[in-house]
């Protein structure tokens, strides 16, 4: 079946703008106790899973990327994605990292966005 | 150690645990992602009191005065069931609310202990209506009750042996924590809070047998250090310092070979200070085979253990060491950070009596402090076995005091010496005085009776001067505008302004006036006759 929406930034439906592959990265954060006991095993605590999406925005129209360069900037946004684990759109809080935007000439022309949005808490 | 499932403690020492915290006040509960760090640590002592700190950083501005929090830690594996210790409830005795640049950064810090806060209040005798004389095991309930604890142990050790006066009002600055302390140590036990029950823990190594809950080994322990072994305890020592006044138990302890003596101290403790005899008996009794070896772990999952719990740490060779949990220190961060340490007793002394003892013998006499009457006792006791050293010392003392006396004696010869040639010269120049004062006074009695000659003859008054013997009926007298003779008290011929005044004058042969002269003249006829003549 297929799917009929990969992304929403703050309501915002953005699944026509993504191009694939949309990447679903399940990292995992391992407490400061981490590490081997006296036997040698390695032991420590799961402190979570903290999902991060990589994605790449094509805007169809300078007016589009305008807006989606609104939202990235935000400190947190609150993301909707589409999550194989459930199979279903998940809900989380994120924070973005640096990103770029490049004119490619002045019709004007953009190149692709990548942004990555990291769940500032534990799935 | 706290009440925890068989899950709990497969899941704690897991990899891949995934740790919970709940802090909970009134409707407020705090999970772990709004807890941003959390400790929890004790300091104990096998014969004393013990408290639990907890300190804390949670999201967001609260007033925490006074408040009462719970406490609990869980753990879970693969997404199972959270499985839970709950760590009881703590009092919130600071705590600090902290204005973050965004709403959503405030916070508050706190620091809380157990209920054994309570007993951080001045000691009043009027709070617990005792009449005395009552038993230790009165004193230890009233005190729970006072306190608003619950006491469910009927019978402790030395329990029943009479306190007969109170000890603690005559002593500034005692709170009821420090007269726990005293009970503690006169049972032979720690006391802590757990739930709203006072208890007294009793640590007993000789019967331990570990299991699963109480076992360390090489798959929870991320390091172990091992000490030698304390050995087990045969004597107690109820020492009042720092005189080293020692009541030791048994008293024939020094027949125990030394490297196998093992000693607790119990210094200065009120309620047994002044009937060390009665108590030190079953106390010995309570404390007898203490022995286990202090350790340091950090360890890995093990978040159950309370003050005092017996543990086996099986170290890599498989071998068991009993040790005790004295002090604790767990951390959660990102993890959790575990530290458990093993002491021995702090009152553990090694040959304690025996050096004390021999120190002691140098000065025979030391005091006794009585606190509760505010008396300075003076105890002389006689040393019945002096050792090489005091010899050494008693003879050295000896020949010092045959000198001293010798340069006394010397000192005392020169002094009479020259007290004897003192007492002559001094006899000698008090006769000579007494001869030169006689002729003195001879001289000073001619003298007065000359005065009194001239005195009775010459007399000085405010009018001028007058001569003549005072009982004599004419006398001369001479005044500033008169002078003349006073017979009888009147003046009979005097001279005054340039004239004479005489009331009778007689002239035996001339008298002249002016130019006038008048003499006797004894005519051959006439006969007695006067004649008057014109002189020049």
């Amino acid at each position: 079946m297929a799917i009929s929406t990969v992304l929403k930034i703050d309501g915002v439906d953005y699944t026509s703008q993504i191009l694939t592959p949309f990447t679903i990265e399940r990292n995992k954060l391992w407490g400061d106790d981490t590490g081997r006991v006296m036997s040698g095993d390695m032991k420590g605590t799961l402190v979570g899973v903290f999902p991060k999406l990589v994605v790449l925005f094509m805007p169809r129209s300078e007016a589009q990327l305008s807006a989606l360069l609104t939202a990235l900037d935000k400190a947190f946004q609150t993301v909707q994605y589409y999550d194989p684990k459930t199979r279903a759109l998940k809900s989380m809080g994120t924070y973005t990292n640096d990103y770029e935007v490049s004119i490619i000439n002045l019709t004007p022309y953009y190149s692709e966005v990548k942004v990555s949005f990291i769940a500032s808490k534990k799935e | 150690m706290y009440t925890v499932s068989n899950n709990f403690i497969e899941y704690a020492s897991s990899q891949g645990r995934q740790l919970h915290l709940k802090i909970t006040w009134g409707e407020i509960v705090f999970n772990r992602d709004e807890i941003f760090t959390f400790g929890k640590s004790f300091n104990g002592d096998l014969y004393r009191t013990i408290m639990t700190e907890i300190t804390g950083e949670v999201e967001g501005r609260h007033d925490l005065t006074d408040a009462v929090i719970k406490v609990e830690a869980g753990v879970s594996l693969n997404n199972s069931a959270v499985e839970w210790v709950n760590y009881g409830n703590f009092t919130v005795s600071e705590h600090t609310r902290i204005v973050g640049a965004e709403g959503s950064d405030d916070k508050t810090t706190f620091k809380a202990y157990d209920a054994m806060i309570k007993a951080h209040q001045f000691y009043d005798a009027d709070d617990l209506t005792l009449e005395y004389p009552i038993t230790v095991q009165e004193l230890y309930e009233a005190i729970a009750t006072h306190l608003g604890y619950t006491v469910s142990q009927l019978t402790i050790t030395n329990g029943t042996m009479a306190i007969l006066e109170d000890k603690y009002t005559a002593i500034e600055n005692v709170t009821y924590r420090n007269i726990l302390d005293d009970i503690a140590g006169a049972t032979g036990g720690a006391i802590m809070v757990k739930g709203d029950a006072l208890i007294i823990k009793y640590t007993d190594t000789t019967d331990f047998v570990a299991n699963v809950k109480s076992t360390l080994n090489e798959d929870n322990m991320r390091s172990v250090s091992i000490k030698p072994k304390l050995k087990p305890v045969n004597i107690v020592n109820l020492a009042r310092e720092p005189q080293h006044d020692n009541y030791v138990w048994p008293q024939d302890f020094d027949t125990i070979p030394v490297d196998t003596r093992s000693e607790l101290v119990f210094a200065n403790n009120q309620l047994m200070d002044k009937d060390r005899e009665a108590f030190a008996e079953a106390l010995l009794t309570q404390v007898a085979g203490l022995s286990y070896y202090p350790t340091n772990i950090e360890a890995y999952g093990i978040l159950h253990f309370e003050p005092l719990d017996l543990v086996s740490v099986i170290d890599l060779n498989g071998v068991a060491h009993t040790t005790v949990v004295t002090s604790l220190e767990l951390t959660f961060t990102s993890g959790i950070k575990e530290v458990f340490i093993s002491d021995k007793p702090s009152n553990t002394k090694e040959q304690y009596a025996l050096v004390t003892d021999k120190s002691r013998n140098f000065s025979r006499t030391y005091l006794i402090v009585d606190q509760q009457n505010g008396k300075i006792e003076a105890v002389v006791e006689k040393s019945e076995q002096l050792g090489d050293v005091v010899s050494e010392m008693s003879t050295k003392v000896t020949q010092t005091a045959n000198k001293i006396e010798q340069e006394i004696t010397e000192r005392t010869e020169q002094a009479n010496g020259m007290y004897e040639d003192l007492s002559s010269k001094i006899t000698s120049t008090s006769e000579s005085f007494g001869v030169q004062f006689d002729a003195v006074k001879g001289s000073i009695d001619d003298t007065a009776e000359e005065l009194e000659k001239v005195t009775s003859h010459f007399r000085v008054n405010a009018d001028g001067v007058i001569i003549g013997k005072s009982s004599d009926p004419i006398e001369f007298f001479a005044e500033s505008n008169r002078i003349g003779f006073r017979e009888g008290g009147k003046d009979i011929a005097y001279w005054e302004a340039g004239t004479m005044h005489v009331d009778n004058l007689i002239a035996i042969v001339t008298i002249q006036i002016g130019h006038h002269q008048i003499s006797k003249y004894d005519s051959n006829v006439a006969g007695p006759s006067t004649v008057v003549r014109i002189s020049d």
